[in-house]
């Protein structure tokens, strides 16, 4: 036997309808009469299924179902439970007195299911909130390590310009005063700086000054002869200046053969023999 | 011109103190040396330093301050509980801000243990009002739940006016 009669269940599902949807600001209001009615009649069906059978399989499924519907619609505990008590109170009032003790306990499993999955699915959504911070906060990171990359790669490229500067000093003559470490990287960058400079200036000499290198060891050299053949492809000459007497000695230890390149020992020789390769002269002037 | 109260935006600071360097900096930075409790603060700077204040310390110590800003405010010794307090929350709101459009707070209860606030007040301040709302019932050692109803929210621009469900 039914719970309730046709015209009872009617009255139930009106008025709890009605209360819901008149509900200020709540997710029912919100989702409109409509969906409702709908859960509000599941939920009946299912408490007279229930209450007839003796189980709660039924409650759970229109629990659940309730629970995501409204979560869609901005559901908050407080409305969670004005569905229930609201279900109760009314379902309570029209019921056959020897059945509220079944309402009771059906509408209390309701409240417990409804608010687990409510909280579970709260949970949820508070970790990919979580989640979704955390990703924004990295990627804010990320674009600060970016910045900080660029701005530290275009200082270093300033400083390595900076660092293998070309004088034209004479036309047709180059100084290259080599200060710092001497090593692949900048002999890459010298080459071809130095060889676009010769094209440009149409230089025949060009002076390397070693003086500033504190290391000039077999790889330096090695670095230094290649470059000095690469310069001599473009018709012009290398004099190489400023070899401390320890750079000498290690040189000549190590075997490093500097053949068909000149060797001065200061700037000033290396410019006195370039000046005359180039059949110049300097000669004081008084204005 | 609205304003608001340098009293209320005192107790804003001090609910603040764990943070004071940083809050000290934003106040700085927003031009004014120090909050003078008897003046008279234009309301969207003092909102702007609210809104400044979230972003850099975060949700949860902008609810802190809003709850502090109620538990520690004198009131009446007549308001004696959370429903007297609730009730008189948009009072209060009246006595902290000033000028035309400042906005209003109404409650309105549905049964005991639960009140609907309507608030066009603090626009854009949604967790800052939680925070006020949660301090009012915890002044008399209740601790509710605060849930903004769907719908209608200043902030997020679905709605003129904010909505709170207040419940223990």
């Amino acid at each position: 036997m039914s719970l309730f009669d046709a015209s009872t269940r009617t009255e139930l599902v009106s008025s709890v309808t009605q209360r819901l949807a008149k509900r200020r600001m709540s997710a029912f209001s919100v989702a409109g009469e409509e969906p409702c009615r709908v859960h509000v009649e599941a939920a009946v069906d299912a408490l007279e299924r229930d209450t007839e059978a003796g189980t709660a399989e039924a409650m759970r499924v229109v629990a659940v179902a309730f629970t995501n519907t409204f979560l869609a619609h901005g559901l908050g505990y407080s409305d969670l439970t004005f569905f229930t008590r609201l279900l109760r109170e009314r379902a309570r009032e029209l019921a056959p007195a020897h059945q509220r003790a079944a309402i009771e306990q059906w509408c209390y499993d309701h409240l417990v299911v409804s608010t687990t999955h409510f909280m579970v699915q709260r949970d949820d959504a508070l970790q990919r909130e979580a989640a979704q911070r955390d990703i924004e906060r990295f990627e804010s990171q990320l674009a600060e390590l970016r910045v900080a990359l660029n701005e530290k790669t275009q200082l270093l490229e300033l400083i390595r310009e900076a660092s293998t500067p070309i004088a034209p000093v004479v036309p047709g003559i180059l100084v290259v005063p080599l200060v710092g470490t001497f090593d692949r990287f900048r002999a890459e960058l010298l080459t071809e700086r130095l060889l676009d400079a010769i094209g440009q200036s149409r230089a025949r000499v060009t002076i390397l000054d070693i003086s500033g290198v504190p290391v000039f060891d077999t790889d330096a050299a090695q670095l230094v002869i290649r470059l000095a053949r690469s310069v001599r492809l473009l018709g012009a000459k290398v004099i190489l200046v400023g070899m401390s007497p320890d750079n000498a000695r290690t040189i000549v230890e190590l075997g490093v053969a500097l053949d068909g390149m000149m060797t001065c020992r200061a700037l000033q020789d290396g410019l006195r023999a370039a000046l005359a390769i180039q059949r110049l002269k300097l000669v004081s002037t008084e204005f | 011109m609205r304003e608001y109260s340098g009293a209320a935006l005192s107790s804003f600071i001090v609910g603040l103190s764990e943070h004071q360097a940083v809050v000290d900096k934003l106040v700085a930075d927003s031009g004014v040396d120090r909050i003078d409790p008897e003046a008279w603060y234009d309301i969207e700077w003092a909102f702007d330093l609210f809104n400044k204040i979230e972003k850099k310390l975060g949700r949860a110590a902008v609810i802190k301050v809003g709850r502090s800003m109620t538990e520690t405010a004198v009131y009446p010794p007549e308001v004696d509980s959370a429903e007297k307090i609730l009730s008189g929350v948009g009072s209060w709101w009246a006595l902290n801000a000033r000028g035309p459009g400042i906005g209003t707070i109404t409650c309105e209860w549905e049964d005991e243990h639960s009140a609907v606030i309507e608030c066009t007040a603090y626009r854009n301040h949604c967790t800052l009002m939680t925070g006020i709302l949660e301090g009012a019932c915890m002044r008399y050692g209740i601790t509710p739940l605060v849930e903004h109803g769907p719908g209608s929210c200043i902030q997020q621009e679905t709605g003129d006016m904010c909505v709170y469900r207040v419940s223990w």
